[in-house]
């Protein structure tokens, strides 16, 4: 227990001490975005690695996160501090009303309602030109300050979606050792035994849709005022199917698996950009061999070779 | 008033009836058993009492309270508890989390207390711990505690399953086939669980049983069904003697090994 809070210490401090030795912009911004990414594959996860709940369309809550802060700080002119809790409870908002229609459906079948969701969302921001400007999307999003700081460098959204990737993490583990946690497992597991637990599980599988696009919106709003731009095309579908599999290969339903994953999809293919053409192709070649080689992701592809050394010390 | 009032129940799937107007009463402190031979509907009508399908007619009441439109979470927390004829533990828990998970409807902390780990939720959650490690204490199971319940042999999987259940603290224990699969040592210990179950923890048991020594050997009183009617209803005695019973389920050679024994 002492050991692992070290660990965690030590690796907040190596990440928070990374703008220092990554002076390069370009890769300032990839680790950006793979903080970024990261949150979005963890949020995520409540939903499919806890919960349980197949959902292919995360994106789409990123997306209406993006544009709520967008909205609020061109249109209404409210500070960002503001705009990002509401981006949150918008997203979390759809996510409760995804959530309720989709409570029938199982497996394949809530994978392609929400899909369907993904593409209505993506639809409506390109159609309902009024409001969005449809394709031509929305520019010059400010940036956020404090008091007379402006957060502008890379260096300080740096930190900003640190922390926002900190806190959701934090957030997640305290509720998945919980009761609430322990309840979405149960779901994910068997769901008629979960039921027979006194799980009411629809409101639990609500709970975890709401919750998961809440972070996913806050991922969303920080997208907007780093960028300072977005678009219909700032969250697609192709992006919602990455940020599905970033757990599934990392590990689902881990701590660390959804950020080991996020490194892996986002991160590589971005920095060997020489083979930029192909990079989408040897990234379905590594899930096709995780998943083959291992479904629980490259987490349990660590654990597995831990337990097998521990039992080949212990024979010998 | 008897704890679990069946009266009439039906269950038809389409043209298929599975439970025909089946009618029985379980007193409070019994041992009470369901036998019949595949088919027979014994399942099913677990199946309407705890709400995982809908009663098609006829009423069901347990301590007063109608079942009928109830969803499942709320059966259990009216003190109805069960187990499954194909285990279903949750694989990828531990022993002791399954057990925890047990005690859902008794516990109450939500998404805000477990966030802000506020006093009460933190209490809660020491307390169902130290609740969860009695149970599997009692039955024997407690050096399990961190195992994944995946990996456990089929026996002490079913133990698990009865000791999950008797975290949702139930009133009535719905146990499905609980000898399934077992040796005959392990069945020995079976039977001693629901004796205790019965006497320590004063639970009254429902049981669907093909283990006859088991089923003759605890029952209070026992219901036979066939093709989804009930051909007889007694005591253990009675119903062994039952030419119906014999006939449909027992087996002729059933009369003539205990005539001898």
């Amino acid at each position: 227990m002492k050991r692992r809070a070290l660990l965690l210490v030590f690796a907040v401090l190596v990440l928070s001490a990374l703008p220092f030795v990554v002076a390069d912009p370009y890769w300032l911004h990839l680790l950006i975005m793979s903080i970024m990414y990261m949150m979005l594959a963890a949020s995520v996860d409540i939903i499919y690695g806890y919960a349980g709940q197949l959902n292919l369309g995360q994106a789409a809550f990123a997306a209406i996160g993006a544009y709520v802060t967008a909205l609020l700080m061109l249109r209404l002119h409210i500070s960002y501090w503001v705009a990002m809790p509401l981006s949150g409870l918008g997203a979390a908002f759809f996510g409760l009303l995804l959530g309720f229609p989709t409570l029938r459906l199982r497996g394949l079948y809530l994978g392609i309602a929400t899909m369907g969701f993904s593409e209505i969302v993506r639809l409506v921001l390109l159609t309902w030109s009024s409001l969005t400007r449809g394709p031509m999307g929305l520019p010059g999003i400010p940036s956020p300050t404090i008091g007379s700081f402006a957060i502008e460098s890379k260096t300080a959204y740096y930190y900003l979606i640190l922390v926002y990737l900190l806190i959701t993490i934090f957030s997640i583990q305290r509720l998945v050792n919980s009761r609430v946690g322990r309840a979405w497992i149960a779901i994910r597991e068997d769901e008629t035994a979960a039921m027979a637990m006194g799980i009411d599980t629809a409101r639990y599988k609500v709970m975890a849709f709401s919750l998961g696009a809440f972070f996913a919106g806050i991922a969303g709003s920080f997208y907007a005022v780093y960028i300072s731009f977005v678009s219909p095309d700032a969250f697609k579908m192709m992006d919602s199917y990455l940020i599905f599999a970033m757990p599934a290969v990392g590990g689902m339903g881990t701590m660390l698996g959804p950020l080991i994953g996020a490194l892996i999809i986002y991160v590589l293919p971005e920095a060997t950009r020489v083979f930029s053409d192909y990079r989408m192709l040897w990234v379905g070649a590594l899930l096709v061999v995780v998943m083959v080689s291992e479904p629980r992701g490259v987490l349990g592809g660590v654990a597995s070779l831990i337990e097998r050394s521990r039992r080949a010390r212990q024979e010998s | 008033m008897p704890l679990l009032d069946v009266n009439g129940i039906t269950k038809r799937f389409g043209g298929l009836v599975a439970v025909a107007e089946v009618s029985f009463q379980v007193e409070e402190g019994q041992i009470f058993a369901v036998i019949g031979p595949n088919g027979a509907g014994k399942t099913t009508i677990f199946n309407m009492l705890t709400g995982l399908t809908g009663i098609t007619e006829g009423a069901a009441a347990f301590a007063g309270q109608d079942l009928g439109r109830l969803p499942p979470h709320r059966i259990t927390a009216l003190g109805l508890g069960r187990t499954f004829q194909n285990i279903r533990l949750f694989g990828r828990m531990t022993v002791l989390d399954n057990v925890i998970v047990g005690f859902h409807c008794r516990t109450r902390t939500g998404l805000l207390g477990a966030l802000v780990q506020t006093g009460p939720a933190r209490r809660e959650w020491a307390e169902t711990r130290e609740r969860a490690l009695g149970l599997l204490r009692m039955f024997g199971l407690e050096g399990l505690k961190d195992e994944m319940t995946g990996n456990l042999p089929y026996g002490q999987q079913r133990g698990l399953e009865i000791v999950r259940a008797l975290a949702t603290d139930p009133r009535l224990l719905l146990l499905d086939e609980p000898a399934a699969g077992l040796n005959i040592a392990e069945t020995e210990v079976l039977m001693g669980h629901i004796s205790r179950l019965q006497s320590e923890f004063g639970k009254t048991i429902l049981l669907i049983e093909h283990d006859m020594k088991l089923v003759m050997g605890i029952s209070d009183r026992i219901v036979v069904l066939d093709h989804g009617r009930k051909i007889a209803e007694g005591e253990p005695a009675a119903i062994q003697a039952d030419d119906q019973v014999i006939e449909a389920y027992l087996g002729t050679g059933f009369k003539k090994a205990h005539a001898r024994g």
